[in-house]
C-alpha cells in the first residue's frame, strides 16, 4: 500500500526481510509499518543491546505471559464451555460465557501484545502498542481509538480516509464508517459473524455520531457501563460459529426471566464458584491498570515490580505444573 | 566500608522484601489449604500429607473417620481418576470408593493405601509411617480413625506379599523362624526403622510445604511422572473389546485367555489381567496369607481403638463370568492356549482364599465383607472395569463395590 502511494523508501532486501520476518509479531501482530522498524534496525546510534530495555522487555513479556496463560486461558475454557452448549445455557451461564470470552479474547490479545512488545525490546526494538485501556471506553468511539489501534489505524489511513473520511459529513460519513467497520469485521475471517460484529460497531459508532450533536450527557459511569456491555454482547457474534448461535446466545442473554434460576446447566458448580472469584478483580484490572505504554519507558526492578513479577512467575508456575492444556493466540487465526 | 556493604545490603533486601513476605504468608498459610489443592497438583505435594488433601472428607482434619487400607484399589487408581486427572472442569473430583462413601451424610474418609505393594507396606508400612508423619507438624493433629476398612486383593495381596518377602526378609532374618510371631513381629519393626521415607536427616526441610510443591513441580516439568509412564504402557492391543471370530487368526498365539460373556455379548480380556494366586504353590500361598494376617494384627495394635472390616475383593478375572473354549466358539481353532481346567482352579483357588479371609476376619474380631455377590452380579450386564486399565474398576465398578460395603457393614 504504501508503495503504491510511494511512501516506500527502503530498497534494502535484507532490512525488509527483516521487517517481514521479525519473529516477536509475527504470530498475531501488532500490525506495523514498515517505517516503524526498518529505520530502528539501521539505527547505528541506537546500542543493540540495551540494558533498560532488556529490563522493560523481561518485566513486558512476563506480565504478558501471565495474562495468556493465567487469565486467557482460565476464562477461555469457560467462554468454549458456554458457546459449544448456546442451546443448553440458561440466562446466567450465558451472561458468564460472554463475559469470560470478553476477557478472553482482551487479556489473551494484549497479553500476546505485550509478549512481542517484551520481546522485541530485548532487541532494543520498539514495536507500536496495541491497546490502551479499551474497556475503559466511555462511548464506542473512545473503544475504537483504545482496542486493536494498530488495525485500527490501518483501516483508518486505507480505507475510511481514502473513502472521503468525515470531509463530506453527515450520510456520507456514515456510509464511510459502516464500510469501513464491515471490512474490519471481514478482515477477521469469511463468515458473517464478523460481517455482523463489525457492522453492530458501525452501527454503534453512527450512533455515537448522533448522540454526540444531542449534547446530552450521561454520567461517565453509566456511559462506561452501557459501553461494556454494548462490547461484551457485540464478542457474541465474533465467538459464534454461525448467525444463529448468535441470536441463540443473544436470546439467552435477554432472557430477564431466567435470571430467577440458579442451577446450572452446562457449568460446574467448581467453575462457577473459579468465574466468581476471577471476573471481578479481571475487569479491575482491565479497566483500571497500567498499560504496556505506562510503562515501557519507566520500567524499574525496584521492589513493587519485583513483588508483582515474582507473584506473576508464582502464578505461571502453578498453571503449569499440572501440565496444563495448551490454547493457542485467538489472534493468530486472522 | 561496612556501612556501604551495609546500605547496599538493605537496597537489595528492600528490593526482595515483597517476595519474601509474600512466601513466608504462603508457607504459614499452605498447610490449613491442603485440601483445597486441586486433584491434578496432588502429584507435586508433599506424599507423606497426600491424605490430608483428599477430598473424601469435609474438613482438612476430619474427628471422626473411616481409613481406608489397601492396594491401588484403595487409593482409587483406574480409569475413572485418570478421566479426573485430566479433566479441568472439576478441580476436586470424586473418583474412588473413599468419595462414594463420604457422599453418605457424615462420613469422612481417609485413604492411606499404597499402590503396587504388597500387605506388608499397604497394611503396617504406609499407613503407619504416612499417619506419624502428619502428626510430626505442629499444625495438624489427626485423631485415630474410628473404623478402618481393610482390603483384600485377591489377585495381587498374596502374591506381592512372598515378592516383598524375598526383598525385605530372606535376607536379614531366618527363614525358618518366619512362622514364629514374635519373631516376625520385629522383622516388622526393624522394617520400619529402616524403611521409613519420612525419617529424613533434615525434618525441618518438611515445614516448607509451599516451596517444595513448586520445587518439585519445576522438577516434574522435565521428567514424566511414574503414573503417567505406567498408563503410557497400557497399550492398545490389551484393549478390551468384543469377541470378532472372524478376526481370531490376526491374534498372535495365546492372545484369548480370558473371555468373559457380559450382557449377552463375548469380551476379550487381557491374559495379563491379575487372578487368583494359582500359579503360586499352597506353601507359598499358606504364607502370603501369613503374611497379610501379621501386617493387619501389627496395623490392629497400631490403631488400637478403631473397629476392623476386612474386605474381600476378588480380582477381574474371577469378577466376570468367564467362557469355557466351546461356550466362546474358539474350541475348534487351534494355536490358542486354552485351557479347560484354568476355570476351575481360579474357582477353587478364590473359594480357597475367601474362606480363609473369613476365617482370619472371625478370628480375630474384623468385621468380614464379601463384595463378590454384588461385584458378579453388576458384571453379568455391565463392564465394571477399565477399557485400557482393567486391573482396576471403572466408575460403574466402584460404585457397585462402595455401594456394597456400605449395604453390608455393620453400623452404616
Amino acid at each position: 500500500m504504501e508503495a503504491y502511494k510511494g511512501l516506500t523508501k527502503e530498497r534494502n532486501f535484507i532490512n525488509y526481510s527483516l521487517f517481514i520476518s521479525f519473529f516477536p509479531q509475527l504470530i498475531a501482530g501488532p500490525i506495523v509499518h514498515h517505517k516503524q522498524i526498518i529505520p530502528q534496525f539501521v539505527d547505528n546510534i541506537k546500542p543493540r543491546i540495551c540494558i533498560e530495555s532488556i529490563k522493560s522487555g523481561i518485566g513486558i513479556f512476563i506480565f504478558g505471559l501471565f495474562k495468556k496463560i493465567v487469565i486467557a486461558d482460565s476464562f477461555g475454557s469457560w467462554a468454549d464451555i458456554g458457546f459449544q452448549n448456546v442451546s443448553s445455557v440458561n440466562t446466567l451461564e450465558a451472561w458468564l460465557a460472554v463475559m469470560s470470552f470478553t476477557l478472553q479474547i482482551y487479556f489473551d490479545f494484549s497479553g500476546y501484545v505485550d509478549m512481542a512488545i517484551g520481546s522485541a525490546l530485548l532487541l532494543n526494538i520498539r514495536l507500536p502498542i496495541n491497546f490502551d485501556s479499551p474497556y475503559a471506553s466511555t462511548n464506542i468511539r473512545e473503544f475504537w481509538r483504545k482496542w486493536h489501534i494498530t488495525l485500527g489505524n490501518f483501516f483508518k489511513e486505507n480505507v475510511y480516509i481514502p473513502l472521503g473520511g468525515n470531509r463530506q459529513g453527515g450520510l456520507n460519513e456514515c456510509r464511510n464508517l459502516l464500510f469501513t467497520f464491515g471490512l474490519v469485521g471481514l478482515w477477521h475471517g469469511a463468515n458473517w459473524t464478523f460481517v455482523a460484529w463489525g457492522g453492530v460497531h458501525g452501527l454503534a459508532v453512527v450512533f455515537c455520531l448522533f448522540w454526540d450533536k444531542l449534547n446530552f450527557k450521561l454520567h461517565a459511569l453509566v456511559s462506561w457501563f452501557l459501553t461494556f456491555i454494548f462490547i461484551c454482547v457485540s464478542w457474541v457474534f465474533f465467538k459464534s460459529s454461525d448467525l444463529n448461535a448468535s441470536m441463540e446466545m443473544i436470546r439467552h442473554l435477554t432472557n430477564v426471566e431466567g435470571l430467577n434460576i440458579l442451577t446450572w446447566n452446562v457449568f460446574t458448580e467448581s467453575e462457577v464458584s473459579r468465574f466468581c472469584l476471577m471476573v471481578l478483580p479481571c475487569i479491575a484490572l482491565s479497566v483500571l491498570g497500567k498499560n504496556t505504554n505506562d510503562y515501557i519507558d519507566k520500567f524499574s526492578f525496584d521492589h513493587k515490580n519485583i513483588t508483582l513479577i515474582f507473584l506473576a512467575i508464582l502464578a505461571l508456575i502453578i498453571f503449569s505444573i499440572g501440565g496444563s492444556i495448551p490454547v493457542s493466540f485467538i489472534y493468530s487465526a486472522f | 566500608m561496612i556501612i556501604e556493604i551495609m546500605k547496599k545490603f538493605l537496597k537489595i533486601l528492600k528490593m526482595f522484601i515483597g517476595p519474601i513476605i509474600i512466601l513466608v504468608l504462603l508457607e504459614l498459610f499452605s498447610p490449613f489449604l491442603l485440601h483445597k489443592v486441586p486433584l491434578y497438583l496432588h502429584g507435586n505435594l508433599d506424599s507423606g500429607l497426600l491424605a490430608l488433601a483428599q477430598t473424601s472428607k469435609r474438613s482438612l482434619i476430619p474427628e471422626d473417620y473411616i481409613l481406608l487400607l489397601g492396594n491401588s484399589n484403595a487409593v482409587g487408581l483406574g480409569e475413572w481418576l485418570n478421566n479426573s486427572r485430566n479433566d479441568r472442569r472439576n478441580l476436586w473430583p470424586d473418583f474412588h470408593t473413599a468419595h462414594i462413601l463420604n457422599n453418605k451424610p457424615d462420613i469422612d474418609v481417609i485413604s492411606l493405601g499404597g499402590a503396587g505393594k504388597a500387605s506388608l507396606i499397604n497394611l503396617v508400612f504406609s499407613p503407619i509411617t504416612q499417619f506419624q508423619y502428619i502428626n510430626s507438624f505442629l499444625t495438624f493433629n489427626l485423631k485415630m480413625p474410628k473404623r478402618i476398612i481393610v482390603i483384600f486383593d485377591e489377585g495381587n495381596d498374596v502374591s506381592r506379599n512372598i515378592k516383598e518377602l524375598e526383598k525385605l526378609y530372606y535376607e536379614n532374618f531366618d527363614k525358618n523362624r518366619i512362622y514364629d510371631t514374635e519373631y516376625f513381629r520385629k522383622f516388622l519393626d526393624t522394617v520400619f526403622q529402616d524403611k521409613n521415607p519420612y525419617k529424613t536427616p533434615q525434618p525441618y526441610f518438611k515445614y516448607f510445604m509451599f516451596s517444595r510443591f513448586i520445587f518439585k513441580g519445576i522438577k516434574g516439568l522435565f521428567y514424566e511422572s511414574k503414573y503417567d509412564a505406567n498408563w503410557r504402557k497400557l497399550v492398545e492391543e490389551q484393549k478390551l473389546h468384543k469377541l470378532n471370530l472372524s478376526q481370531v487368526d490376526r491374534y498372535p498365539r495365546g492372545h484369548f485367555l480370558n473371555i468373559a460373556l457380559v450382557d449377552n455379548e463375548k469380551w476379550v480380556f487381557s491374559n495379563k489381567n491379575v487372578k487368583p494366586p494359582i500359579e503360586l504353590a499352597n506353601n507359598e500361598i499358606r504364607l502370603g496369607l501369613y503374611v497379610f494376617e501379621q501386617s493387619l494384627l501389627y496395623a490392629s495394635s497400631f490403631f488400637k481403638d478403631s473397629k476392623i472390616d476386612l474386605v474381600y475383593l476378588p480380582s477381574v478375572t474371577s469378577s466376570y463370568n468367564l467362557l469355557l473354549p466351546e461356550e466362546s466358539g474358539l474350541s475348534g481353532i487351534a494355536n490358542f492356549r486354552l485351557d479347560q481346567s484354568y476355570l476351575t482352579k481360579i474357582k477353587e483357588s478364590e473359594i480357597f482364599l475367601v474362606k480363609e479371609i473369613e476365617s482370619i476376619a472371625k478370628k480375630h474380631g474384623f468385621g468380614f465383607i464379601d463384595v463378590r455377590n454384588d461385584v458378579k452380579k453388576a458384571s453379568k450386564s455391565l463392564i465394571i472395569h477399565g477399557i485400557l486399565d482393567q486391573n482396576h474398576f471403572n466408575k460403574k465398578g466402584y460404585h457397585v463395590f462402595a455401594e456394597s460395603i456400605i449395604e453390608q457393614a455393620e453400623g452404616f
